[in-house]
């Protein structure tokens, strides 16, 4: 994936995107850039958020969870320094691959905390609008990747297993669901910024 | 395996990279690239308890025998504060209990997280205690019904305190003498403690109401409200409310409304009250005994004063009810403003300069109020005349030209009750000869 000039690449044939001028690529990626620092403050915010209604240890600073596996969290594939040196064409690649699956781990939680936490509607508020930032940044996602003629991810499969059964459990898997967001938001942000050095306005 | 660096703060014991035995994990993600523990660290017992406030609690914690960690190198944490060793117990090489006593209401609604940790401080296992108290009786039921459609109802919890818990509410409904029992879906309509029923509501039969409260805890279900809808109906503020001068009549205002248009063929009995103030006082006058008129004059009010009015409906007697109905919002606040007979009628002597600086600081206060009060309206052009051969015009289009023709303000889209005021400045001057000026 890497002749960004060339015009609807085959493997794209299901993309809804026509192919853009250089300057449309250009404002697109620029409202995209717009819209993950608006997924990364509100990434932070929803984070402070979740841990003050789970009570301590979550909320303390010094937290410090043990991994646990949840089905169907995207995790980064590389580390944050790793990121910055694949090309452009590999970070949307596995940009999309998660924002496809993090609307609905996000809606999942939101779900979770209306029973959990049923007062909190700041928290329940801020769960369904990640959910839809997230799903505007695959659509945006998929827009930029069709007119530059980079191949999309397949789509995700179906996520097997059940929610944790326990409260402890569902506390940690939102906790460890917002701070992959979080993760997620930067690195996208970091690859918008990227980008846009290229396709500049 | 390649171990996510910068990723999770992994605690050591919670992440070794080993494989417990049984079948390896199917991968569901291309992307995850190290180990976890297909079995947690840790297991504490007993999960997501729930509690008396008071109550004790003995709960176990225990590891993992892969993760080589002994029972005396646990400790347990409740809500991020580390319990006292005295309260442990090894039970055996990996399992540790701590005893729990005279347990406090829970701190947060999601459960009190009891936490068992390994020496090192990172987590291995937890579990959500639930203390709280059961509900008591939800009290205080009252409901009312607009224009007889539908009927709302709120009540208060029957705790003083709170229950720390959380507890739901099910407001629930059934016509007195035979059907089955309703429950009402629309809640906080009407504050927190409230519902809303919409629709299919028979008039002349009684209704049982009730609320059901509960929580982890248990349930309690308040006394059964007995009520006819056609006793505790509301309605809609009356509407054309107007307020006009009587005549000449310094000290009186005549206030005109008709009955609310939802209950227009059924208000025989409604009983009416006004209620008015002067312009820049908050305390406000009552009438009180309208009865069913839809017309009061209002007497020993101030001259040359204007008042802000507002009227209210109780349908109270409707289809013959003999219960006091539930009194409508006021309607919105019509202003009018008395006359002031200092002003001898045609006759208008130009006073000294002074009086006519005083007079245009009080009009440009006044056109500063008007135009921002005119919404739509883009001529609006008003007009002040000093000295019949000077006149200053203020409008949105053109500002100090001096010199052309009068001509009348354009009315728009103002609050009819709001312009009393400026209609009778515009009267009084315009009713002079344009040969002075004289103040209102």
């Amino acid at each position: 994936f890497v002749n960004f000039l060339s015009p609807i690449n085959c493997n794209n044939l299901l993309s809804s995107s026509s192919p853009l001028s250089q300057q449309e690529v250009a404002v697109k990626i620029k409202q995209t850039h717009n819209l993950t620092v608006l997924l990364k403050q509100c990434s932070e915010q929803l984070l402070a958020e979740y841990v003050h209604h789970q009570g301590e240890p979550f909320n303390s600073p010094d937290f410090n969870p043990p991994a646990m596996a949840v089905p169907g969290l995207p995790s980064p594939p590389v580390p944050p320094e790793t990121w910055l040196a694949l090309s452009d064409g590999e970070r949307l690649w596995h940009l999309a691959k998660a924002y496809a699956v993090l609307p609905g781990l996000l809606g999942s939680m939101w779900r979770q905390q209306v029973e959990l936490n049923p007062l909190a509607s700041e928290l329940h508020q801020q769960l369904e609008a990640a959910a839809r930032q997230c799903r505007g940044l695959a659509g945006n996602l998929g827009s930029i990747m069709g007119s530059l003629g980079v191949p999309r991810p397949p789509p995700p499969s179906p996520v097997l297993g059940t929610a944790p059964a326990s409260t402890f459990l569902i506390k940690l898997s939102g906790y460890h669901m917002c701070r992959l967001h979080q993760d997620w938001a930067t690195r996208s942000h970091d690859a918008l910024v990227l980008l846009g050095t290229k396709y500049p306005l | 395996f390649k171990k996510p660096e910068g990723f999770y703060p992994a605690s050591r014991a919670g992440l070794s990279g080993r494989r417990t035995g049984g079948q390896p994990r199917k991968r569901l993600l291309l992307d995850f690239p190290f180990c976890f523990f297909t079995a947690d660290p840790a297991v504490i017992a007993p999960q997501d308890p729930t509690l008396m406030i008071g109550s004790s609690l003995t709960a176990t914690c225990s590891v993992n025998s892969d993760l080589h960690l002994r029972a005396e190198d646990l400790y347990w944490t409740l809500n991020g504060r580390r319990l006292p060793p005295e309260s442990y117990k090894v039970l055996n090489g990996t399992t540790l209990s701590v005893a729990l006593a005279n347990l406090n209401g829970s701190r947060q609604q999601s459960g009190d997280n009891l936490v068992c940790h390994s020496r090192d401080g990172s987590i291995l296992a937890g579990s959500c205690l639930y203390v709280g108290l059961p509900p008591e009786k939800p009290v205080n039921i009252t409901c009312w019904s607009k224009n007889m459609k539908d009927l709302t109802c709120k009540w208060a919890p029957g705790t003083e305190g709170e229950t720390y818990l959380h507890t739901n509410y099910t407001l629930k409904y059934k016509l007195r003498w035979y059907g089955r029992d309703n429950t009402c879906q629309d809640y906080h309509t009407a504050g927190q403690y409230s519902c809303h029923i919409p629709k299919d509501l028979a008039l002349f039969t009684p209704y049982e109401i009730w609320v059901e409260a509960s929580n982890r805890l248990g349930m309690a279900v308040s006394e059964v409200f007995m009520l006819d809808i056609l006793d505790v109906v509301t309605t809609d503020p009356p509407a054309d409310v107007t307020v006009s001068r009587v005549g000449d009549l310094e000290d009186q205002l005549s206030v005109r409304w008709s009955s609310p248009p939802a209950l227009k063929d059924f208000l025989f009995q409604a009983k009416y009250q006004i209620q008015y103030r002067v312009e820049d006082s908050a305390e406000w006058k009552v009438v009180d005994d309208v009865g069913n008129q839809t017309s009061c004059r209002l007497a020993g009010l101030r001259p040359g004063t204007v008042y802000f009015v507002q009227v209210r409906c109780n349908p109270f007697g409707i289809y013959g009810s003999k219960k006091a109905g539930i009194w409508s919002d006021w309607s919105n606040p019509t202003a009018a403003s008395t006359p002031r007979s200092e002003r001898v009628p045609g006759v208008c002597d130009p006073k000294s300069g002074e009086q006519n600086s005083t007079l245009r600081r009080e009009l440009k206060q006044f056109f500063g109020w008007v135009k921002k009060h005119a919404y739509g309206c883009s001529n609006l052009s008003i007009k002040l005349y000093d000295q019949w051969r000077v006149w200053l015009q203020k409008s949105h289009k053109t500002r100090n030209q001096v010199g052309k023709d009068p001509s009348p303000i354009p009315y728009c889209s103002v609050p009819r009750g709001r312009w009393a005021g400026s209609v009778e400045l515009e009267r009084q001057i315009s009713s002079f000869p344009p040969v002075s000026a004289c103040s209102t």
